[in-house]
């Protein structure tokens, strides 16, 4: 029975055409294996099938819960899918490091304030429970559900990115490159629950590179090329010829090469393992991550200081073009030195050095001025690849060139590397096919477990013997621990949070500074309190505690409503707090306090909620209008601000009742301290529902919020929204102190400022994910109490403002620092 | 080709949407004025748009290379302090104080930079604090510092009926000008400029590439902040007594040129656009008096909606989707 069939699926991203036409069949209660050479469209395929792109033309069908016959689906996001019974693990392990195991497992799972319900839905109290299980059986033994996930090892955070899919008891478990994350005994594992599934009637879509896998748990393969499905053969029909001669098209990948090679010359580069010659050709291979992207990275500091080494990176979108800039710019970027005269640069010049490569590598490009992302990615890796010859290098280092190019492009780059090599160029290349290294390398280096384990002459390469070397001779192949222990690429972007048992009291201090962010701040706090009392005995006054409360109350409540839009991350960060609560006070004296409306019942929601439209709509703009926060909340400050000045050209001056109490006791209770609490308590009841810890995962890793299903932009949206309905409180608060509203910029613009600063200083990390309004409190109370202190020591005001610059910088300072420390413990 | 001429490409490209709209506004305010003469229109645009473009030229590099400085205020009070205080009351050499601003601002920009690249602190609150310790520490050390003035040859600088060498052209905009061509120069043409765009469009591209990032970063911030005491130095001639809050009147417009004209963060834009963008706010201001908006907000109001509608044009973020 059909569960999933698609057909003729095509996507294009710009130039690209990614994907062609793919017609691809899942049946119920089978492990259906996809290959294809990297940049054959399996990636684009999964992102489909997962919500994350949608398809320009084609169609998905779907079979319904009950075993109905498949019908058309066209998921919307990562969340519909896996509503419909889809879930995906993706190559990159996602996982937010900062946040518990527990809640990684079931992140995305419930809704924005309220807990999944329903018949499907699994009750709170049995989480723990399930966790431990799927946990287990990926495992062999369950971590610690409560230890941040960044603490566990690579392998264990990819379990805990399967076991996440798992627990949505999916009908079709997509798993893209899922296991070359995997150490050995956990990929059986995996095996076995996939099993598992597939007897219950689910299937599993299974991408790998490894024909060793795909051997041992595929039913059907189907293959990729260009974009287009080729092929969909039983497993015994499978065997890696057919496979391979599907992969590339039946054609050689390289014409074999029939002259003689030159003798190598001189040798330029001297490493462990590797003495490299002029002219020749080194490959780099081995299954993922055995240390040889890292040894490639080392080569290039090994190198004389007399020698030119030049090097293409790996990942081509962060490490090698520059998005914004013309086709040309990316050419000279490493030899700009070259086109100047006279210290200015030669367009004309620049534009012939590029036309020479041009022609040499086949470039197809209009004009050398548009911008590099108009190429399609293989004429983007040219450029790159003429941009290190441009150097004239006399070693060429390249990490896995071809990846994700078409086969043309492919073609002129391997003829041109040897047109390279045979000019005495000596070129060493890491890459990912097996087929590379076969018709293009004078020998070969075979990785395994983090050094070159093995060397292979032209005369010895054949695809057997290669593929024998990956796995280490036979003996050693029970005993491998897998790429568990050799860091991969994955390794070095997730961050490590700290060590699970930390021992000596200082590394424990630091741990605890790094999980719990405002304690650093109370210290500072405390000791800057202890401090005013020391200086001013009348400090610990009851009446001076009641002026203490109204003035720390404004600047502590704006930082406090700067704080949700930061946690949530990728930027976000509200400018406009401070013109937001101005111009709820001018709201407050001139329309309802002007116009006789007085009570309390109307005049504090109006605060409120007037605080919390205007946050909405900076969150609608950052998360649906895609403005960069900065920009958006800067316009919002014109804007308000603006609006204030047109209402209340002058201090507006008026207050009443509650009010004036407000600004000094509200039933014997300091009215400041009434204000800070509303938020605080309001804050500590929406971590009681998933809202907040959504909010931090989202701020912690947005990819994996966002694949696992979680409504990135609406969380966001909703912690501006709060932000803006505490800055209303803080213009209730400011209203209440000075009686009077006023909206010149010289009285606004120091507290935009000092509602950041406050954020930064109670420890909140301005990238997001973690901290917390109780930290930006203490952080506007570290302000406050500085500014006392000088101010009791009679020092000028003016110095205050430096010394609270010069504790900022120390305290962000200290705050990377601690991070970074706890990071790099290992 | 076709879908590469298309005007949103030649948007990118050029400045065309900022054009229209600074003519469209000389135009609107010279026909509510019923007067379109070089002293009554162009003359008093150009001289406001002058102070605007310079105090704005140093953020539009630090957002090039894919940071903020909201310092820039400070150094521009340390400018004006600084020269009216120690020319107008202590009678210091000109070209000695000139110096002294120089020294500070290398020294407070190059180390915020630095000290940003070096340990990935958000420049935001660098800057905003390297803001507090300057004006804090120049105050704080003489507060007699507030009650000087400027020389007399600066401030016929600045006149508006004042010649450039018998042209109609108050000096500091042919002073502008040639600051515009010179920081377009060394932005476009030099292998310096060309590492900046470099470091802001792709960093680890970039630091791959053989750009030495932390550099870059180290010197544009020092740049940004002498720009900016240059503007503080010009507006010691246009003011009469120090003011610490002359430099807040630059922050946000400037930001707001940068933005207005078209200068993104990460290596999009260069300092003609600011330009373009000084121009353009500093006509919407004139265009605003002479509709004779009484209200002082409705500037401001319209500054934010602008900005708002030219981002939505271009330069908006990618897509989360794209992103995974």
């Amino acid at each position: 029975m059909t569960l999933l069939a698609v057909e003729a699926l095509a996507k294009s991203f710009g130039p690209t055409k990614a994907l062609r036409a793919c017609t691809l069949e899942l049946r119920a209660g089978e492990v259906h294996a996809l290959m294809g050479e990297n940049g054959s469209g399996k990636s684009t395929l999964v992102k489909i099938l997962s919500g994350v792109h949608r398809p320009d033309a084609g169609r998905i069908a779907l079979a319904g819960a009950a075993g109905a016959e498949p019908a058309p689906v066209a998921p919307r996001g990562p969340r519909a899918a896996i509503a419909s019974g889809v879930a995906t693990v993706f190559q990159e392990v996602q996982c937010v490091p900062a946040q518990s195991v527990l809640e990684n497992l079931w992140l995305g799972v419930d809704g924005i304030v309220r807990r999944a319900k329903g018949s499907g839905a699994v009750p709170a109290g049995r989480r723990r429970e399930r966790a431990t299980e799927v946990l287990t059986r990926l495992l062999g033994a369950c971590p610690d559900l409560d230890a941040p996930a960044g603490s566990l090892s690579l392998s264990e955070r990819q379990a805990v990115a399967i076991g996440r899919s798992l627990l949505r008891d999916p009908r079709v478990l997509i798993l893209d490159e899922a296991t070359s994350a995997l150490d050995v005994a956990t990929r059986d594992r995996l095996f076995a629950a996939c099993r598992e599934l597939t007897g219950r009637g689910g299937s599993v879509l299974f991408i790998s590179h490894r024909m060793d896998e795909v051997e041992q748990i595929a039913d059907r393969v189907t293959v990729l090329r260009s974009g287009e499905s080729v092929g969909t053969l039983e497993r015994e029909r499978a065997d890696i010829d057919t496979l391979v001669r599907l992969m590339t098209g039946g054609e050689q990948l390289v014409a074999r090469e029939t002259r003689e090679r030159a003798e190598p010359g001189a040798v330029l580069l001297a490493a462990d393992g590797l003495d490299l010659r002029a002219g020749e050709i080194v490959g780099l291979a081995g299954l993922e991550g055995q240390g040889q992207d890292e040894y490639l990275r080392a080569l290039r500091a090994k190198a004389d200081a007399g020698t030119r080494v030049a090097a293409v990176a790996r990942d081509r979108r962060e490490e090698s073009i520059f998005p914004p800039l013309s086709i040309r710019e990316n050419f000279t970027a490493a030899t700009l030195r070259r086109d100047a005269r006279a210290g200015l640069i030669s367009t004309g010049r620049a534009r012939e050095r590029f036309a020479a490569y041009r022609e040499r590598l086949k470039i197809k490009i209009g004009r050398d001025s548009d911008p590099i992302t108009t190429l399609s990615g293989g004429n983007q890796q040219k450029v790159v690849i003429a941009r290190a010859l441009a150097g004239d290098p006399q070693v060429l280092l390249l990490n896995d060139p071809t990846r994700g190019i078409d086969i043309g492009a492919k073609h002129d780059v391997y003829a041109l590397l040897r047109d390279l090599a045979a000019s005495g160029l000596a070129i060493v290349m890491l890459s990912t096919e097996v087929d590379e290294h076969l018709e293009l390398m004078d020998r070969v280096l075979v990785f395994r477990e983090g050094a070159p384990a093995a060397q292979l002459r032209r005369d010895e390469l054949t695809r057997a013997a290669l593929v024998t070397e990956f796995f280490g001779p036979a003996a050693e192949q029970d005993a491998e621990s897998g790429p568990e222990n050799t860091a991969g690429p994955q390794k070095a972007s997730t961050a490590r949070i700290s060590e699970p048992a930390p021992t000596s009291f200082a590394a424990r201090a630091a741990r605890l500074a790094v999980e719990r962010t405002w304690v650093v701040p109370a210290v500072l706090a405390l000791a800057l309190l202890i401090a005013n009392v020391a200086a001013q005995h009348s400090f610990l006054e009851w009446h001076s505690w009641i002026l203490t409360f109204a003035e720390v109350a404004t600047p502590a409540l704006a930082a406090m409503a700067s704080t949700p839009a930061i946690l949530g991350g990728g930027g976000g960060i509200d400018i406009s707090i401070a013109p937001l609560f101005v111009f709820v006070s001018v709201v407050v004296e001139v329309m309802l306090l002007g116009n006789g409306i007085a009570g309390a019942a109307v005049v504090i929601p109006v605060a409120v909620l007037v605080g919390a439209a205007i946050g909405a709509v900076n969150g609608a703009l950052v998360n649906y209008g895609r403005y960069q926060a900065v920009v958006a909340t800067l316009c919002m400050n014109f804007i308000l601000s603006g609006f204030a000045l047109a209402y209340a050209p002058a201090p507006a001056a008026g207050t009443t009742g509650w009010l004036t109490s407000l600004g000094t006791t509200v039933a014997g209770i300091p009215g400041g301290l009434i204000l800070l609490a509303v938020p605080l308590l309001a804050w500590f009841g929406l971590g009681r529902t998933p809202f907040v810890r959504t909010l931090c995962a989202v701020g912690g890793s947005e990819t994996t919020a966002y694949t696992a299903g979680v409504n990135v932009p609406a969380v966001r949206t909703l912690g501006y929204a709060l932000g803006g309905a505490i800055a209303g409180l803080a213009g209730l608060a400011i209203t209440a102190q000075l009686h009077q509203a006023e909206a010149d910029t010289g009285f606004v613009t120091p507290f935009i400022l000092l509602a950041i600063a406050a954020v930064a200083l109670g420890g909140t990390p301005l990238t997001g994910g973690r901290g917390s309004l109780f930290g930006s409190l203490l952080g506007a109370a570290v302000i406050f109490l500085v500014e006392n202190l000088l101010g009791a020591l009679h020092i000028s005001s003016f110095w205050s403002q430096a010394v609270y610059g010069a504790t900022l910088i120390a305290a962000v300072l200290f705050a990377a620092r601690t991070a970074r420390s706890g990071r790099s413990s290992r | 080709m076709n879908r590469l001429t298309t005007l949103p490409h030649l948007q990118r490209r050029y400045p065309l949407l900022q054009l229209a709209v600074l003519v469209l506004l000389v135009l609107e305010i010279g026909q509510r004025d019923a007067d379109f003469s070089w002293a009554d229109l162009f003359a008093p645009i150009l001289l406001q748009a002058s102070f605007l473009g310079i105090a704005a030229a140093g953020q539009t590099l630090v957002v090039l290379v894919g940071g903020l400085d909201f310092a820039i205020a400070a150094y521009i009070v340390a400018g004006d302090l600084l020269i009216t205080h120690l020319v107008g009351n202590e009678h210091w050499n000109f070209a000695a104080a000139a110096a002294l601003v120089a020294a500070i601002c290398l020294a407070g920009g190059g180390f915020t930079g630095w000290v940003c690249h070096r340990f990935q602190l958000e420049p935001l609150v660098i800057t905003l604090a390297m803001s507090s310790i300057v004006v804090g520490a120049l105050v704080g050390t003489n507060t007699t510092l507030l009650n000087g003035s400027g020389p007399g040859w600066l401030q016929t600088f600045s006149q508006a009926n004042a010649k450039t060498f018998g042209l109609p052209v108050p000096p500091i905009v042919a002073f502008w000008v040639v600051l515009a061509a010179v920081i377009s120069i060394v932005l476009l043409r030099t292998p310096w400029g060309r590492a900046l765009y470099l470091a802001g469009s792709g960093p680890r591209a970039a630091e791959l590439a053989g750009v030495r990032t932390r550099r870059v970063w180290t010197g544009t911030y020092a740049a940004s902040a002498l720009l900016a005491g240059l503007a503080g130095v010009l507006l010691a001639g246009y003011s009469t007594g120090g003011d610490t809050n002359v430099g807040n009147t630059y922050l946000f417009p400037g930001l707001a040129a940068v933005i207005v004209g078209g200068t993104m963060m990460g290596g999009r834009g260069d300092y003609l656009r600011t330009c373009l963008g000084a121009l353009i706010v500093t006509a919407l201001n004139f265009l605003i008096s002479v509709l004779d908006i009484t209200s002082a907000g409705a500037q401001s109001i319209v500054f934010g909606a602008l900005i708002l509608l030219f981002v939505a044009f271009y330069g908006r973020e990618r897509r989360l989707r794209d992103r995974v």
